[in-house]
């Protein structure tokens, strides 16, 4: 798990990842008593999805995974709460053992992208044993080029960028097998189209491990809120979905206002494209400002400079920014 | 049938409509009763007996779309429509009379008991309406709720489409009142993986039909079909340095057969035959595919029903995950090919199988040899493989390449060509070093070498070695 020792909580986009499914979580419960669930998550050092979620439900029972040595001591060393138990297990020997009678809210937060097929067969051994309520996040490597990362070479003289997504295609189709969606191309293997695609994946794996659930017991797999996002070199996917009997959606929705919230996707087709700007203060200050309301072109006369290389990146910046500008993380400086 | 009248002296022995409705379509999944159907428009192509524009491509310009939803089912093809005739004598009857063989005896189609279609429609629901537009006329047939219930009716109303104003000459399938069970399989993808599966499945069974020009659309989306090829040095390679195919054609007793067999690709690694074993894939290239009339009724075999772990040849096991190989049968007359009734399988008691099998198992046995010949030095064997080019199926079956045949056992109508396999070079032979190390360590290295820890524990090894060669050398 690369990524263990890094400092999240100062990544503005997995932040705000992170506070929209805080949201989310506040208008499930509404429905069910998140306080009663039990959380399990790879809590990596800080640990910060766990105090978010001791401090906005009060949840008790919380268990973190982590497999590797030094990031577990580390992270025994920093337990922020006595409710947090951590345990020292791979996902996969922790699902494998996995059965609850506790409503679990999960999070696997998986990182890398080499071992994609694993993640996605953990998923599929996960949702079977999942109960009516459960909720599942998951977190998958969204960068086409981490499948294989370095320079290569083609007749001698770099790849272009053609050849680069041919073979990483091939390469995605060996490794995922029947878990590549239908109708993709190596075109999709651009930035901007991967995440689709691996919500494609995810979508075929899910349904495909679940039929047998939802056709013997009339339960299903509701999706909630989809994600992609840029943290640092990595571009990231997250979806959330939780367990629902057939025929309780309408009522669900209903009850937790999820239609009316802006921000679902309740469909596996798309998903928040999340990539504001690293904003100093001041100009956190500025903007906020003048939102809700005011116009990019407003904002940036305001500022008086872009952000991107041009005016259309500026604009599409800021865009994103108004859009997600409540999910922001606050940072301060703390003195110990 | 109609008379349904018992005489006290004679036991009834007449079917009820239960039969065929409920028991006859127990025993069929629900995909291949779709199969079925996509059968039915293939054998209409070949009904129209147009002879192609491009002889490769002699399905290109028809297609069938099937589309699905809770509510309802319904197949649409521009494949000529089920002629009048064939409507009227038996296309609507429960089990195909030994007659009407005849209709069709001179052109290779899959239809033989006479079931498809109506037992994909029972499966199915219990309303639809059968419409077809044929060059002389336009009909229609409904088979509704009432009919299905009623044991004294054996027959169906034929009805004129007056306004025919259709542009394609095909076929239109429409079945309502969904079964339960049925309708809840239909959800839309996302909540139901029905689609994807049945995509997988078309794409795989109907392989060939589409690589000869036939398309699918399932909901709107158009089914591809993955490709079949096998590597082959090519011509200026020495015989020591090679990779062939093996090949075998014969004509017997009104049956065509074409096989050839394999590496469609290169043998793993050492790392990737680990991670291979790991995380075993649900979708691999390897194993023998069999044809029948150009559909696929077994696909990427890797069981004993197709040679593998019987007579000499090992059970499969991913170190063969890059052997291949496709056997395709072909007659006017359906009833000699070596398919079972569900056209996913084949007739394992079948003479003509049966004698194919020493064949396909003398062929598997050459590429398992070679890898294990090979086995511990595969970077030797990826060099010579990694030159070959891959040929596709249809000239390795029927390509009219001059080649070095062999006549099995002198007769004319029966050869077979016994691929030249590298061998590995034996003046300075490979040997091979094996060791553990933690993970920890080897990360250590790898990210010493190449700047990235997740770097094949292979490759972290052999680079080492090649660090210390140039030493030594040096
Ligand atoms: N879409 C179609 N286009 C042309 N002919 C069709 C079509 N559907 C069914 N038929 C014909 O109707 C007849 C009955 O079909 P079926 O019940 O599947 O039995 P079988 O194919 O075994 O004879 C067959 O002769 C078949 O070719
Ligand atoms: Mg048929």
């Amino acid at each position: 798990m690369s990524g263990a020792n890094v400092p999240y909580h100062m990544r503005q986009n997995k932040s705000v990842d992170r506070m929209l499914f805080i949201d989310l979580l506040t208008r499930l419960n509404r429905y069910i008593p998140i306080p009663d669930y039990r959380y399990v998550s790879f809590g990596a050092a800080f640990l910060e999805d766990f105090k978010l979620l001791h401090s906005h439900f009060g949840l008790r029972s919380m268990l973190s995974i982590e497999m590797d040595e030094q990031a577990f001591l580390r992270q025994t060393f920093n337990l922020p709460l006595r409710c947090i138990q951590n345990f020292r297990q791979k996902s996969g020997d922790f699902i494998d053992r996995y059965n609850s009678e506790t409503p679990t809210i999960i999070w696997l937060d998986y990182a890398s992208a080499k071992e994609l097929r694993e993640q996605l067969q953990e998923i599929q051994a996960l949702v079977v044993k999942l109960r009516v309520g459960d909720v599942l996040k998951v977190t998958l490597n969204a960068n086409p080029e981490a499948m294989s990362p370095g320079l290569h070479h083609y007749d001698g003289r770099q790849e272009t960028v053609d050849e680069k997504r041919d073979r990483l295609f091939k390469q995605l189709d060996t490794r995922l097998g029947d878990f590549l969606p239908t109708g993709y191309s190596p075109d999709d293997l651009s930035p901007i189209r991967f995440p689709k695609m691996l919500l494609g994946a995810s979508r075929d794996a899910i349904t495909t491990a679940f039929d047998g659930r939802r056709l013997s017991e009339g339960v299903y797999i509701q999706p909630l809120l989809s994600c992609a996002y840029q943290d640092g070199p990595h571009q990231m996917l997250t979806f959330t979905v939780i367990v629902l009997r057939d025929g309780e959606k309408n009522d669900f929705l209903d009850k937790t206002g999820l239609n009316n919230w802006g921000y679902q996707n309740l469909d596996w087709e798309n998903f928040n494209k999340i990539s504001v700007p690293a904003l100093t203060v001041k100009e956190k200050i500025s903007i906020d400002r003048l939102l809700p309301g005011g116009s990019a072109e407003e904002i940036l006369t305001q500022l008086g400079f872009n952000f991107g290389r041009n005016n259309r990146e500026s604009v599409e910046a800021v865009e994103n920014y108004k859009k997600y500008y409540r999910y922001y993380p606050n940072y301060q400086r703390v003195m110990f | 049938m109609t008379n349904k009248k018992i005489n006290s002296e004679r036991a009834a022995a007449g079917p009820t409509k239960r039969f065929f409705i409920d028991m006859l379509t127990r025993d069929i999944d629900l995909m291949d009763a779709i199969l079925d159907l996509l059968d039915n428009c293939v054998d209409g192509v070949q009904r129209t007996r147009k002879p192609p524009t491009d002889a490769t491509k002699p399905y290109a310009g028809y297609w069938a779309k099937i589309s699905f939803g809770t509510d309802r089912f319904s197949i649409e093809d521009n494949c000529g429509g089920i002629p009048f005739d064939l409507a009227r004598r038996y296309a609507f009857m429960m089990g195909r009379p030994k007659e009407e063989d005849e209709a069709d005896a001179d052109i290779p189609t899959v239809g033989m008991y006479g079931i498809g279609m109506k037992r994909a429609i029972f499966k199915m629901g219990r309303n639809a309406i059968v419409k077809s537009y044929t060059k002389e006329r336009a009909f229609s047939v409904s088979i509704t709720p009432k009919w299905m219930s009623d044991d004294s009716d054996w027959e169906l109303d034929i009805e004129n489409i007056r306004d025919s104003r259709r542009p394609n000459l095909g076929t239109e399938i429409v079945v309502t009142q969904l079964n339960t069970g049925i309708a809840q399989r239909f959800a839309e993808s996302g909540v139901s993986s029905f689609g994807k599966d049945l995509y997988n499945l078309v794409s795989h069974h109907f392989s060939f039909i589409i690589r000869k020009g036939f398309r699918v659309f399932i909901n709107d989306e158009e089914i591809f079909a993955r490709q079949f090829s096998l590597l082959w040095s090519e011509d200026d390679r020495p015989k020591d340095e090679r990779i062939e195919p093996y090949l075998y054609r014969s004509v017997k007793d009104g049956v065509e057969i074409s096989m050839a067999v394999g590496f469609h690709s290169q043998m793993l690694t050492d790392d990737e035959l680990d991670e291979e074993q790991k995380t075993k894939r649900s979708r691999e290239d390897a194993g023998w595919t069999i044809i029948c009339n150009d559909r696929v009724v077994v696909y990427n075999d890797k069981t004993r029903l197709t040679g593998w772990g019987e007579a000499g040849v090992p059970s499969y096991h991913s170190q063969f995950i890059g052997i291949a190989g496709v056997v395709v049968f072909r007659s006017n007359d359906a009833w000699k090919l070596p398919v079972t009734t569900t056209k996913r399988g084949v007739d394992t008691s079948s003479d003509v199988f049966l004698y194919i099998k020493d064949y396909m198992r003398d062929g598997l046995k050459r590429f398992t040899n070679h890898t294990n010949t090979w086995k511990g030095n595969v970077e030797a064997e990826r060099q010579i493989s990694g030159r070959a080019k891959p040929v596709q199926m249809e000239d390795l079956l029927f390509g009219e390449k001059t080649l070095d045949w062999t006549n099995v056992q002198n007769r004319i109508d029966e050869k077979k060509y016994v691929p030249s396999l590298a061998v590995p070079k034996e003046h300075d032979p490979v040997k091979i070093i094996r060791f553990g190390k933690s993970l920890s360590e080897i990360k250590d290295v790898a990210y010493y070498l190449f700047e990235d820890e997740d770097v094949a524990p292979g490759d972290v090894g052999k680079a080492c070695f090649d660090a210390y060669l140039k030493k030594a050398r040096s």
